[in-house]
């Protein structure tokens, strides 16, 4: 126990010796924070038009400005981040849940069971994730539950590579033989030995997923599949502003660039988390 | 080498076909219904079981697939629902366009990568290594659709210096580069991020190695180290990563596509998807997946290029 803490302990160090990864994990609590809190300490009704208020330029009530129908963009934005939160973590959860278990099958079993398996993930690896993502959300018509399904289903082979790759791995080590030896099962080997020791690799791919993840969601809703109209969205607020980008820049500027923050703070985090992992980090010093 | 290549395209056929079963069965099964689309809502139901005899949809699916497939490696696409043109047709109409966009967007990003990648190497940890790094990082986090209406709105709306969308007469004439610009730049600048960073990397892993302490040591200066010995030794990195990126380089192209009404495959397969239009669909689908492998079957080739030692056999 005392080793496992010593290394989490330097794992630790390495990570707090790269400020921007700090400064990732800062974003991300934060935009966590606005997906929980968001809808309850936004200023204005996201939903409500006031056609007084139109196309009003960022100021001190607006810092956002106000869209097409006098909506607060701030408040729609920090509505949105529910929505965002929803997809990121929901999705990648369950792609990683997927992937791995296929994974960690097929690496550490081989075989016929592992050729199918790596077939399905070429194949899966060699479609555009956003043309087959448009074929299947776009034929069944979108919403926040078609969109999620799909990107489960164009994702989750990276996860299962990656897997497959560590089970491989990890099954040659001289406990996991020691562990046969003494006659464990493959169930007790797969959940004690190859889950354990190969969780953390999953874990900074799917730190690198969720941005990847907002990103192409808000990609989607750019070519009119995602969340349905009036609930409040990012792609979708970037979007109404496209018609509009000579007389109202902020509707697409102040969204986008929400966006690409929290995007940025879970790649630093990512980029963090994964260098810190790198065990030829602590040797380089 | 010839058997290489006639075995990697032979891999090829249950790849392309588990694609074809793909996108067969998930346009199939999700709800919504080609034939009201063609006939209008106001359609006789009589009118709508003649559409459906008249393209096939009256048959069990597994046996819509099986004829679909028949016809494929017969090379009929099938026609496409909405106009009856034959959907290769169309399809191949804007295959050009679609790879002026990309081709264009991976000279732009190699290109961008490899001198941000050795400027920001060669100076490891100062200042101007801080500043390109953070950059890399800022474009790979854009994302591509947004990036497109800013740049739009910057250098086509605010100062109008390109067109806002389109595309021009020619590749090769001023009026088609100055449309290709901004689809290309905005394509082609989150992939530098990525890229670069590679390209850092993997200069610095080969920067230690013992025949760069060589080189410097029998005095070479430092520019031809850096481009003869460690730049050419670092390129098989930068290969496995743009192959590797070559989908989300064509998917992001559907997008860009659609930013800038470009006319290539995006656009032509988003209209698809929403007509519910099978055919175009499929081929579109189909094309994009067999421009992607065959650009990965490329990148094999050139691994043997860049490094002898590697043989495909």
């Amino acid at each position: 126990m005392t080793g496992r803490k010593r290394l989490i302990g330097t794992w630790f160090k390495a990570f707090k010796k790269n400020r921007l990864s700090i400064l990732g994990a800062l974003i991300v609590f934060v935009f966590v924070f606005v997906g929980i809190v968001g809808p309850y300490i936004a200023p204005f009704d996201p939903l409500k038009a006031n056609f007084r208020e139109t196309l009003r330029p960022p100021s001190l009530e607006h810092p956002m400005g106000t869209d097409r129908l006098g909506r607060d963009v701030l408040s729609r934005v920090m509505h949105g981040t529910r929505s965002a939160l929803y997809i990121g973590f929901g999705v990648v959860s369950l792609e990683a849940l997927i992937g791995i278990i296929l994974g960690t099958i097929a690496g550490y079993f081989g075989g016929i069971v592992d050729t199918v398996i790596m077939r399905i993930v070429d194949m899966m690896l060699s479609i555009p994730a956003l043309v087959l993502a448009l074929i299947i959300a776009g034929t069944s018509g979108g919403g926040l539950f078609t969109i999620i399904i799909t990107m489960v289903i164009v994702s989750w082979a990276y996860f299962a590579r990656l897997m497959r790759g560590q089970a491989i791995l990890i099954r040659q080590m001289d406990y996991v033989e020691a562990a046969r030896a003494i006659g464990a099962s493959h169930g007790r080997i797969l959940l004690r030995h190859v889950l354990p020791n190969s969780i953390s690799v999953g874990i900074v791919l799917a730190t690198l997923q969720i941005p990847w993840t907002l990103m192409f969601s808000a990609g989607l809703s750019f070519l009119g599949i995602g969340v349905k109209p009036p609930t409040p969205e990012w792609g979708q607020i970037i979007v109404s502003g496209r018609d509009l980008l000579h007389s109202a820049w902020w509707i697409t500027t102040f969204p986008g660039l929400v966006l690409m923050m929290i995007v940025l703070g879970f790649n630093f985090l990512g980029d963090g988390l994964r260098d810190a992992y790198d065990p030829k980090q602590y040797t380089k010093g | 080498m010839l058997t290489y290549l006639l075995r990697r395209l032979l891999l090829l056929i249950p790849i392309v076909f588990g694609v074809a079963a793909i996108v067969f069965f998930g346009m199939r099964l999700a709800p919504g219904d080609p034939v009201r689309i063609i006939a209008g809502p106001q359609a006789h139901e009589d009118r709508l079981e003649e559409i459906r005899r008249e393209h096939g949809f009256d048959k069990p699916i597994l046996v819509q697939f099986g004829i679909w497939l028949s016809n494929l490696v017969q090379g009929d696409f099938g026609n496409s629902v909405a106009s009856g043109v034959p959907a290769l047709r169309l399809v191949s109409a804007r295959i050009a366009a679609t790879l002026e966009l990309t081709v264009t967007a991976l000279i732009i990003s190699l290109t961008l990568s490899v001198i941000l990648g050795t400027i920001a190497a060669v100076n490891q940890n100062g200042i101007v290594d801080n500043v390109v790094t953070f950059n890399a990082m800022l474009w790979l986090s854009m994302p591509g659709f947004w990036l497109g209406l800013m740049l739009m709105s910057l250098l086509a709306v605010a100062v109008p210096l390109f067109p806002i969308s389109g595309r021009g007469d020619s590749f090769w004439s001023w009026d088609g580069i100055r449309h290709l610009a901004l689809p290309a730049i905005t394509l082609g600048l989150p992939s530098a991020g990525a890229t670069a960073r590679i390209v850092r990397a993997s200069l610095l892993e080969t920067m230690s190695q013992d025949y760069v302490r060589t080189a410097r040591s029998k005095g070479l200066p430092e520019r031809i180290v850096v481009t003869k010995h460690v730049l050419r030794n670092s390129l098989i990195p930068l290969i496995t990563m743009t192959a590797l990126r070559l989908p989300a380089l064509f998917g992001g192209a559907v997008i860009v596509e659609a930013v800038f009404a470009w006319p290539g495959l995006g656009t032509l397969l988003t209209k698809a998807v929403f007509n519910r239009d099978y055919a175009i669909t499929q081929t579109a689908a189909l094309i994009i997946t067999a421009l992607v492998i065959l650009s990965n079957l490329l990148a094999d080739f050139l691994y043997s290029i860049t490094d002898p030692r590697i043989r495909l056999e």
